[in-house]
């Protein structure tokens, strides 16, 4: 009894040990291989029969895509696509892992593509999800489409995977709004304001390269879709919202045929609200700084009074693109995708704070100023149209 | 101290007091001292035992060993000279010897142990009838390795010399270099068998005395019957045993040692190791070298950051890869997780398991290398990468990214200069892979927790092992951090040379004279 | 002494600092903007008061009895039986609320990171090192303090930096939307964070320049005070309104985190840096533990102490919640509790040292 004592040291490292190894046996609890993980690149949700939905599941297929020691033959698909149906967006997961050998993971989740119909209903319940749930990352796009699951089938002919592709087009290209889940989930929350998604849609022109394109915008009111506008429109959207990047304005001058494309570098749009008596009021400030890249008439542009006639020609073009927006926006769909409640709220908080129940009202009368301030920065490597001979402008 | 290992240790050991010693005085006769000695010497072929009579008349007696003696020296300078002169003329034996003898050391020894302790250590020694005392005459001379420069701790730019296994040629080394009486170098003897001189060196008036006297302490206070190399004497005097990570430093080269000692440290050199031991060390002594301070400032702080960084790479690649790849995939780019999916489909092991086997398999190449004989060592590193690199992953036994993850960390672990370091990490390494595939980044920064504190807790002869980071003396960190401008290091470490603070004056940057 | 080792001030300011933040930024944000809103950056810096308070306690009470902690202190002051009741208590509390930071640590690593991993071996590993290292020594936890401040600190500025091109500046407006009131409300959870600065009464007595621990403490408090501020903010800036129904704010922010496309998802990284603080959060809640105990029993040695109360502490953390809903729910009680161990008590132990003192004048004059 007391020898035991005495190799109490020895006996509690021979515990330590065997404890340490028994944690180690039963270990590895949250270890998954590579190999084994469903890598999803996309997801789309479908509007399915019986009020349930559909989650298309975009899988990337690693030895079709890339790298390997064996280059393994490019002819089949990089991409799987399982689709599963349920009540909510995790019962649709169930279902698509019951289809699915690999562990379905959406730690690389890039796009987020909603079926219109399932957005007219409402967008909220579905998103929950993907913020909800620590693996899906918050900075996936979410974007509009007629039909997910075409949208997503559809095979690109440069990326690896339509999922990718998306988002490199909504990301890069000159279609302007980029929302991700966090933004939302953010625009969700904000009192007044609605949500504007990019639309897109796979061609559906026979003899085409398939392909899916960004067509326009797609407008919510609340976390309801309300109506899609196409690009001109979207134009005039991107100008308010104040996301305005990588776009072209082109111009046809009254003092000369033919079209002047300019090039915007930058952009800064300012809402400033004002609220005199009961009348509404937001002066849209916007300044901008172009660069021409393309010149089909005979003007020297190099000259600061064409430039002046320029930039004030400008100014027109963009404010008749805003007008037309509002027309259609403000007007006709009556929802406030340009963020003037947040305008009015950081400005009245307390007056908004009263008139909130009847924002509703209030915001297809805002009366809407627009002042346009364009600056044309460079002129690009010639002064004139390279084919025609140089003429002066004529004096008046 | 916890001594988790103790029952490995012997239970009870008789203590043997190795130090005894054959305190005899030497007799009149030399007869009997030559019988005595005789039967000391017995089966001894080496030892040559040669009578011969002073000035023809006063018995004497020569023991030396053959191969430690310079023996035509002894014959013109000692043995000519003795038999030729007259015993009459010099009664005393201390007179014969002063007069006669021209040799530089010459000593008078009384005890049998102090006999044998001078031939054993080659000197000559010379008995003479009626006499109770010996001469021992030093013409030592043996063959030893030229001074060559040093494989384990190479340099471009900086001295060539490294240190042999004679102690005398390292001693005369350090003299060289400092050429003061202040360097004090005191000799002990260690090892019934082997009496392994070991000499402690230190600058009198940098290095603190109580740190000389522990020192002196422990290595006096070891009681064995054999001492080989200064590795066997690290063991003995290193504060924290159970710990991967070397207390003291051992080198090769004298300009590091030189170094040393400036800053207030106390070397221990042992006969017939070519290693030095410097003692305190903190960690950090062990990630600089002696080029750091040749080469131009910036270029040695930039050399000491990639340094670091590799120190991390060498312990953490292949646990942070097990971790990423098998438990936070998200943060891998798309593109590459893709990659990597797909080179990893077919091969048939989890990433822990085959993160493992590389490592061993690349350790195990590593080793045979090291020692199997130079021409076959080449052969063996080709076959191995060749099979392990290129055939392993060509037949899906393991996937091409682990190969350059355990390719990355063995380069990286070359860049830590001191090899006893570089052990240490490599084999920490394997704990923290294994703690990476159970808990994923979690387990690894667990990892680094247990080592931080394990670093905080251990000391080096009194000095915080991770100092002057922790405790944290800001000004220090300029020869840790960085390697700041040589006018910019005025004082010396904090710990080791408190008692003489300053190296140099201030303002040593010298620029043109400023005239008018 | 129990505790023979020195450190200085500033070493004190360096532990103490990721021992309030590391938690501080974790759950505190988000139950914060519950009642401050947008403002909720602005709570920290009333919640900072406490901070100083704490911090004022336990030099005025450690001027009056310089070589002691509160555990020996309060035994002189209240006598003999209630001082030790009041002693054991105090062990007893912060035994207690490191078992809470414990969970709450465990909660946050197995809900997002080790699904599946039992939580025993999440919280057994942390206590296990905390117990190592609280064994070795008050100086060598201050000295892991130093080495890992710098990581601490670096896992703040690459997240607040990373997102830099993410916020925006329209998110904090309005500004004070509903007066001063709800930042002010929004403080009292950070309040009570701030009242663990009272820990340094375990530190107090083995500096080796006590003059300076004011300014150091003080410091460590205005840079607590920053730091979670600017984490509110930067909460804020990106995420506006939402930020309060994220559970974890900060580390969803890191989540958001996108570099180039290849620094993507670093929340694990910050996870795992987070972990580093709250070691040294854990270690000093166990260190207080471990040497209250052994100096109401009046123990020879606290470090023999340190493993079997790690033990211990497991299981306080396992016991003590049943989930992290529980623990949400329980807050404002654990903060009540916080404030009235570490600021109430404290205040009224001075008092009565000050009428202890005044008598003791009387009755000699």
């Amino acid at each position: 009894m007391l020898s035991f004592l005495l190799h109490a040291k020895k006996i509690s490292l021979l515990f330590l040990i065997l404890s340490i190894l028994a944690v180690v046996q039963s270990g590895c609890w949250d270890r998954v291989e590579i190999e084994d993980l469903g890598i999803v690149l996309g997801t789309g949700l479908d509007k399915g029969e019986d009020n349930q939905i559909r989650l298309i599941v975009q899988l990337a297929v690693p030895t079709e895509m890339g790298g390997g020691p064996q280059q393994v033959g490019r002819g089949k698909k990089p991409t799987f696509t399982v689709i599963g149906t349920g009540e909510t967006v995790y019962d649709a997961l169930v279902d698509v892992q019951r289809q699915f050998s690999d562990r379905i993971f959406f730690g690389h989740n890039r796009v987020l593509i909603i079926d219109e119909e399932l957005a007219k209903e409402g967008i909220a319940e579905y998103i929950d999800f993907f913020v909800q749930h620590p693996q899906p990352r918050l900075r996936a796009l979410v974007i509009v489409s007629k039909n997910a699951e075409e949208a997503l089938k559809t095979e690109t002919s440069k990326d690896l995977s339509s999922s990718q592709a998306l988002e490199e087009i909504v990301q890069l290209l000159k279609s302007g709004i980029r929302v991700t889940l966090k933004d939302v989930f953010q625009m969700l929350r904000q009192e007044g304001e609605s949500v504007v998604l990019p639309w897109v849609q796979a061609s559906d022109n026979e003899g085409e390269q398939e392909n899916v394109q960004v067509k326009g915008a797609a407008i919510f009111d609340g976390d309801q879709l309300i109506g899609t506008i196409d690009f001109e429109l979207k134009k005039g959207l991107l100008w308010l919202r104040d996301e305005m990047d990588l776009q072209s304005i082109s111009v046809n001058p009254e003092e000369a045929d033919g079209y002047i494309t300019f090039h915007l570098i930058r952009s800064k749009t300012n809402l400033l609200p004002s609220i005199e008596g009961g009348n509404w009021k937001i002066t849209v400030e916007i300044e901008q700084e172009n660069e021409i890249v393309e010149n089909q008439t005979t003007l020297d542009t190099s000259t600061e009074k064409v430039q002046r006639e320029l930039e004030k020609d400008l100014n027109k073009t963009v404010e008749q693109q805003i007008r037309k927006t509002l027309e259609k926006v403000q007007k006709e769909m009556k929802t406030d995708a340009f963020g003037f409640a947040e305008a009015f709220e950081r400005k009245y908080p307390k007056r908004f704070a009263q008139e909130k129940d009847h924002w509703d009202e209030i915001y297809p009368e805002v009366e809407v100023e627009i002042n346009v301030t364009s600056r044309i920065r460079r002129i690009g490597m010639t002064t004139n149209q390279v084919g025609k001979l140089p003429k002066e402008v004529k004096e008046e | 101290m916890p001594k988790p290992f103790k029952f490995l240790q012997q239970k009870k050991s008789l203590p043997p007091l190795l130090k005894e010693k054959d305190e005899r005085p030497l007799s009149h006769s030399i007869e009997e001292n030559e019988q005595t000695l005789q039967s000391i010497y017995a089966h001894c072929y080496d030892v040559v035992f040669r009578s011969f009579y002073i000035g023809g008349e006063r018995k004497a007696l020569l023991i030396y060993i053959e191969g430690l003696v310079d023996v035509s020296e002894m014959d013109d300078n000692m043995l000519s000279p003795l038999m030729e002169a007259s015993a009459l003329e010099f009664p005393e034996v201390v007179d014969l010897i002063e007069k006669k003898v021209s040799v530089g050391s010459v000593q008078e020894v009384n005890t049998f142990s102090d006999c044998i302790s001078e031939v054993s250590s080659g000197n000559s020694l010379v008995l003479i009838d009626g006499t109770p005392k010996a001469i021992s005459v030093g013409l030592t001379k043996w063959k030893s390795r030229s001074i060559t420069e040093s494989d384990a701790e190479v340099v471009v730019r900086g001295p060539r010399e490294g240190f042999i296994e004679a102690i005398q040629v390292n001693t005369s080394m350090l003299r060289r270099r400092l050429r003061t009486p202040k360097l004090k170098l005191k000799t002990m003897e260690i090892g019934k068998y082997t009496k392994t001189q070991v000499i402690l060196g230190y600058i009198e008036g940098i290095a603190q005395e109580n740190l000389i006297k522990e020192v002196e302490n422990r290595v006096q206070r070891i009681d064995v019957d054999g001492l080989i190399d200064s590795g066997e004497l690290e063991e003995f005097i290193q504060d924290a045993n159970y710990s991967p990570f070397p207390q003291v430093l051992s080198t090769e080269r004298p300009d590091v040692v030189t170094a040393n000692l400036l800053e207030g440290r106390v070397i221990l050199i042992v006969d017939g190791s070519p290693f030095v031991l410097v003692m305190p060390v903190t960690f950090f002594s062990f990630l600089q070298i002696a080029e750091d301070y040749y080469a131009r400032f910036m270029i040695g702080t930039l050399i000491r950051w990639l340094r670091y960084t590799f120190l991390f790479i060498s312990l953490l690649l292949p646990s942070i890869y097990v971790a990423l790849f098998t438990f936070h995939q998200e943060m891998i780019p798309t593109d590459l997780l893709i990659s990597v999916a797909s080179a990893r489909e077919q091969t048939p092991f989890p990433a822990l398991v085959e993160a493992l086997l590389m490592e061993v398999t690349f350790e195990a190449l590593r080793e045979a290398g090291l020692r199997l004989p130079k021409q076959v060592g080449a052969a063996v590193s080709i076959v191995g990468a060749l099979v392990i690199g290129e055939a392993a992953v060509q037949a899906g036994i393991v996937s091409s990214p682990m190969v350059i993850v355990v390719a990355l960390t063995g380069i990286a672990s070359f860049t830590i200069p001191r090899y006893p370091v570089s052990i240490s990490i490599r084999v920490l390494r394997f704990p923290m892979i294994f703690l990476a595939g159970t808990l994923g980044l979690l387990g690894v920064i667990f990892g680094i927790i247990a080592i931080v504190i394990h670093l905080c807790t251990i000391r080096s002869f009194g000095v915080p092992y991770l100092s002057p980071l922790a405790p944290l003396h800001g000004d220090e960190l300029k020869d840790v951090l960085i390697r700041a401008p040589w006018w910019t290091l005025n004082k010396r470490p904090r710990l080791t040379g408190e008692r003489n603070t300053f190296r140099q004056s201030l303002h040593q940057q010298q620029s043109p004279e400023k005239r008018g | 002494m129990l505790e023979k080792g020195k450190i200085s001030s500033f070493e004190m300011g360096l532990i103490m600092h990721p021992t309030i933040i590391s938690t501080g930024i974790l759950i505190v944000p988000s139950v914060t903007g519950k009642f401050a809103g947008k403002d909720m950056w602005l709570s920290p810096i009333w919640a900072s008061i406490a901070g100083f308070i704490a911090i004022l306690l336990a030099i005025a009470l450690n001027k009056q009895y310089p070589k002691q902690t509160i555990v020996e202190y309060s035994e002189e002051i209240l006598g003999c039986v209630l001082g030790k009741v009041v002693g054991i208590f105090i062990a007893i509390f912060y035994l207690h609320m490191n078992g809470i930071v414990l969970r709450e640590y465990a909660e946050f690593v197995s809900g997002n990171f080790l699904l599946e991993t039992p939580i025993f071996v999440i919280v057994g590993g942390m206590a296990f090192l905390c117990a190592m290292v609280v064994r070795a020594g008050l100086e060598v936890m201050v000295r892991t303090a130093v080495v890992f401040f710098p990581i601490v600190l670096l896992l703040l500025l690459l997240t607040v930096g990373l997102l830099l091109p993410d916020l925006e500046a329209k998110n904090i407006m309005p500004f004070m939307k509903d007066g001063i009131v709800p930042s002010i409300k929004g403080a009292y959870h950070p309040f009570s964070w701030f009242s663990e600065f009272f820990l340094i009464t375990f530190i107090l007595p083995f500096l080796s320049d006590r003059d300076k621990a004011l300014k150091w403490g003080s410091i460590s408090v205005l840079l607590v005070m920053v730091m979670m501020s600017m984490t509110n903010l930067f909460s804020v800036l990106l995420f506006g309104d939402m930020t309060s129904s994220f559970i974890y704010p900060v580390m969803s922010a890191a989540e958001y985190v996108s570099i180039a496309e290849f620094i993507e998802h670093i929340e694990s990284m910050v996870m795992a840096l987070w972990v580093i603080g709250v070691f040294l959060k854990v270690s000093m809640f166990h260190y207080a533990t471990v040497l209250g105990f052994a100096q109401s029993f009046q123990l020879q040695d606290y470090r023999p102490l340190s493993l079997p109360l790690g033990l211990l502490l497991v299981g306080c953390s396992v016991w003590s919640i049943s989930s992290l809903q529980e623990l949400t729910d329980l807050l404002p009680v654990i903060s009540f509790h916080l404030i009235m161990g570490q600021i109430f008590l404290p205040l009224v132990l001075l008092i009565l040292s000050f009428i202890r003192k005044k008598r003791r004048k009387k009755s000699s004059a």
